[in-house]
């Protein structure tokens, strides 16, 4: 059968070429291996002791994967302590000011930090007596520090605690080179009083993993809506998704009675919360009839 | 000294009737062992390869030789490249796994083999430059392409005996019997024109192409065939005169709402307030949501959202810090309407988070503030670590 195709010379002749390019193979082989060892994986990383992964500074690789921390009350201060300025609040303070307000208030507190830019109300220029929303006595910082000020970038400040947030007080003062007047001294005595009579609640913490946990436990779902198969014409042409149509209904409070809150509502978040955008062309008498068709499918 | 008689003589061929007559003659021509003899036929005539002594072609042999050789090649290359020379680890294997190989040493093999098979044929076997087998020049081959069986006795060397193999082609029967000489080729019917031909064209070619090379670089005057890189487009974040800003990339006609992200039609935050949340919050949706968040808030935001990322250091940016009482107090709306159209030094980010993802995100972010201002019956039943509790960490004195 083999003969057919090829003679025994010429298989012969066949492997004998096999051969010759098997050993030179093997000679190139050796050749790269042996005489040449740094052919051998060149590009190979060097061995070495095994690279420890960064650690955080919690110790823990992921930020959010910290251990759960119990909550604990920060005891009151002595009002005695925070009330005026002295050299040690004044070095906090400007500590705390160069972590948290030089970004908008400028490094001398003149308003001009990089972050100002663009901000609308521009940030407090400390140096001049003008403009201040609160007032420039320390009650009046205070109670920026501890709400804010609305309508501006201005956020509150009440997770620094007492007397961080105090020893910014004083030391936002002493960036304005003007009179800051005389205290109001009842004003004093009720943030003295505020001060002395409770302390600042931390509240415990708990890896993120768990809240998300949490907040799956603590959801109520909505009810649902009945099947839109036998609803009324309006409601299937409407309501693109029950189920968010259902969260949507359940957020807003009195659309049972009153359809012109549910038509605002709903026309604002077409078509994310369920709701076709068509929604928008409808007139009042067709609202009063959608929410009577809703009322109908909502099960009680 | 005199010349061979034979010089430029081909050889002798003698035609018969039949397929039958020419095999019967076939033994007795070979006997006389004059030279190579050689059958012309019209058609392919069943053991006149054998009956002529031919040998078996060495092609197949040629080409799986070959073959293995290209695979062989393919084999080392593949080898030597990825796991020798630049060893890359591909798919999670071996730099040397040899099953990636497969392929390639197919293809080479196939490579190697047919090109043997095709140029062994054509340049090794049939001789190839050849012009004009002798045989297609004698008056023999008008009877052999018809109806007759040609045999030639052909010269092998300078002792070819013309008038012995006349007479052999006679005693086995051939009627008529041709003497053919060698055909004398002249001009471009030569080999050695053809090759000197071939020659040339590469010279010119090669001439040519540098000199239109040299040309082009020297004398630019074709500019659209000088670089293919030069000819007019629209580059992105390039310069370009077509428009009038002079800019290659343009803005969206004005009013162009893309699918999907439709303008949220709300004049303030605090009409935004009473927005609802769609989403459902599920394993999905957080899950969803913490993506986007890592995706596109967490350089600012930090990943606690409580502002205080490696940017405000870098840049001298205050991100707000999501943890304040004022933020978790924030209806979803707000946060999604901040989203949307951006507040301060923060952007729309509307192009970059679908609303799915928009809505996600506050979920999210619902869990990061709950993390962090967790309520005191989250611990329950929770084993705290030790040197964990509070006041490890800057508690007040």
């Amino acid at each position: 059968m083999m003969d057919a195709y090829v003679t025994t010379e010429e298989l012969r002749h066949l492997l004998s070429a096999l051969l010759v390019v098997v050993i030179f193979i093997c000679l190139v082989a050796l050749f790269a291996f042996l005489i040449i060892p740094g052919t051998r994986n060149a590009n190979a990383p060097i061995a070495g002791p095994a690279v420890n992964p960064p650690q955080g500074q919690t110790g823990w690789l992921d930020v959010t994967e910290y251990p759960p921390e119990e909550g604990y009350t920060v005891p009151p201060v002595d009002p005695k302590t925070v009330m005026t300025p002295t050299p040690v609040l004044l070095a906090r303070g400007k500590v705390l000011f160069e972590q948290n307000c030089v970004a908008c208030h400028g490094p001398e507190g003149h308003g001009d930090g990089p972050a100002a830019k663009g901000l609308n109300p521009p940030p407090r220029n400390f140096s001049q007596p003008t403009g201040w929303v609160n007032g420039y006595q320390i009650e009046g910082i205070w109670k920026t520090l501890q709400e804010g000020v609305k309508g501006s970038a201005m956020v509150e400040y009440d997770y620094l605690s007492t007397r961080d947030r105090m020893a910014l007080v004083h030391y936002v003062q002493s960036l304005g080179d003007f009179s800051h007047g005389p205290e109001d001294p009842a004003k004093l005595a009720a943030l003295a009083k505020l001060f002395a009579s409770a302390g600042q609640v931390v509240p415990p913490k708990i890896p993120v993993s768990m809240a998300m946990a949490k907040l799956e436990e603590e959801y109520v779902a909505p009810r649902p809506l009945a099947s839109l198969a036998e609803a009324p014409p309006l409601v299937r042409w409407s309501v693109l998704s029950p189920a968010r149509a259902a969260r949507t209904l359940a957020g807003i409070p009195h659309w049972r009675t009153d359809e012109r809150a549910l038509a605002k509502e709903v026309v604002r978040g077409a078509p994310a919360n369920g709701f076709a955008p068509a929604v928008a062309t409808y007139s009042p008498g067709q609202w009063k009839e959608f929410r009577d068709q809703l009322e109908g499918i909502c099960i009680p | 000294m005199t010349e061979p008689k034979n010089r430029g003589m081909f050889g002798v061929v003698g035609l018969f009737e039949s397929a039958d007559a020419l095999m019967a003659a076939i033994p007795k021509v070979r006997e006389a062992g004059l030279g190579k003899v050689e059958a012309y036929t019209p058609y392919p005539v069943h053991g006149l390869d054998k009956a002529l002594g031919q040998r078996r072609s060495p092609l197949g042999g040629m080409v799986m030789v070959m073959g293995v050789l290209g695979a062989l090649t393919a084999f080392l290359f593949q080898w030597w490249i990825s796991g020798i020379d630049y060893p890359i680890v591909t798919g999670g294997k071996a730099p040397t796994s040899w099953q990636a190989f497969v392929p390639i040493m197919f293809e080479v093999t196939v490579l190697f083999a047919t090109f043997t098979a095709g140029l062994g044929m054509l340049f090794f076997l049939n001789k190839l430059p050849f012009f004009g087998h002798p045989v297609l020049h004698a008056q023999a081959i008008a009877d052999i392409t018809r109806d007759r069986f040609g045999l030639a006795i052909e010269a092998e060397g300078d002792g070819f005996d013309v008038e012995a193999a006349v007479r052999a082609l006679e005693a086995a029967g051939a009627r008529p019997i041709e003497v053919i000489p060698q055909p004398s080729f002249s001009g471009p019917m030569t080999a050695r024109y053809l090759e000197r031909s071939l020659l040339g064209i590469a010279i010119a070619c090669a001439v040519s192409g540098y000199a239109m090379y040299w040309a082009v670089k020297l004398f630019p005057v074709l500019p659209p065939t000088s670089h293919m890189l030069v000819q007019p487009r629209l580059d992105p974040q390039k310069p370009s005169a077509f428009f009038k800003d002079g800019h290659g990339m343009q803005l969206p006609v004005p009013g162009t709402v893309a699918r999907g992200y439709l303008p949220l039609g709300l004049a303030s935050q605090e009409e935004a307030a009473t927005l609802v949340n769609p989403l459902a919050v599920s394993e999905k949706v957080l899950e969803e949501g913490r993506q986007a968040y890592m995706n596109h808030c967490v350089v600012c935001h930090g990943p606690l959202a409580n502002g205080v990322p490696t940017l405000t250091s870098a840049y001298g940016a205050k991100p707000a810090n999501l943890q304040a009482k004022q933020f978790r107090d924030y209806p979803d709306g707000k946060i999604y309407w901040t989203i949307v159209m951006g507040k301060n030094a923060m952007p729309s980010y509307a192009a970059d988070l679908s609303e799915e993802d928009r809505w996600a995100v506050i979920h999210y972010l619902r869990a990061l503030q709950r993390a962090q201002n967790a309520k005191p019956g989250d611990l329950d039943g929770v084993k705290l670590e030790a040197g964990s509790g509070p006041g490890s960490e800057g508690k007040a004195p």
